[in-house]
């Protein structure tokens, strides 16, 4: 599931996440509605934006913890300050990246936060397998 | 003489002794209000607010997961 308010984030993470897995991309425009959408679909991975409207990146990361305390999230910003990125590895965010990454370099650290979070797929590392 | 060194003639030998009075023996830090200041530091300064590229987040989260593992 992708997070952002920003229309032109979203369809740019659809693209880059179809490289690299397969199966239903949820969308959501803020934290309630991730929120609504993972309590329905139980999405694998879930990138978050920072800073949002109606309920920031920290605090949905804080809800969908409890409901579930082992969901993956990799949390999205465009200004990456150091006590955000500390304040997201103590929520127990599994990952960050800046917006302004380049592509090959996001793809990495997304297949990479798969490789460690998911067992299951440990080939995809070696760009066998597809979640 | 160096020039933050004050200037005692050779013949003061009582101010040799004054200023020995004043020299420091020993420093110590209480580590707990070292870690109280650093914590303000970090949240609450410049520091809190200073923009990391990928390669610094990218640290700060290899670090935490070689923490969670350990502690596993």
């Amino acid at each position: 599931m992708i997070v952002d308010d920003d229309d032109h984030v979203r369809t740019f993470l659809i693209v880059l996440l179809r490289k690299i897995v397969s199966g239903n991309i949820l969308e959501a425009r803020n934290g309630e509605e991730a929120i609504a959408n993972y309590r329905r679909e139980r999405p694998d991975l879930i990138l978050l934006d920072v800073n949002m409207p109606v309920m920031d990146g920290l605090e949905t990361l804080g809800r969908l913890r409890e409901i579930n305390p082992d969901v993956v999230v990799i949390m999205i910003t465009s200004l990456a300050m150091r006590k955000i990125v500390e304040d997201a590895v103590r929520a127990g965010a599994a990952n960050f990246i800046r917006k302004d990454t380049p592509k090959p370099q996001v793809i990495e650290i997304i297949r990479e936060t798969i490789v460690t979070c998911f067992p299951k797929y440990q080939e995809f590392g070696s760009e066998a397998g597809t979640p | 003489m160096t020039p933050d060194q004050p200037h005692i003639p050779p013949s003061d030998p009582e101010g040799m002794a004054d200023l020995r009075r004043f020299e420091i023996q020993e420093v110590r830090y209480s580590l707990p209000e070292m870690l109280r200041e650093l914590h303000l530091e970090r949240t609450h300064s410049f520091f809190a607010k200073e923009i990391i590229d990928q390669v610094e987040i990218n640290k700060i989260f290899a670090e935490a997961r070689a923490r969670r593992a350990k502690a596993k």
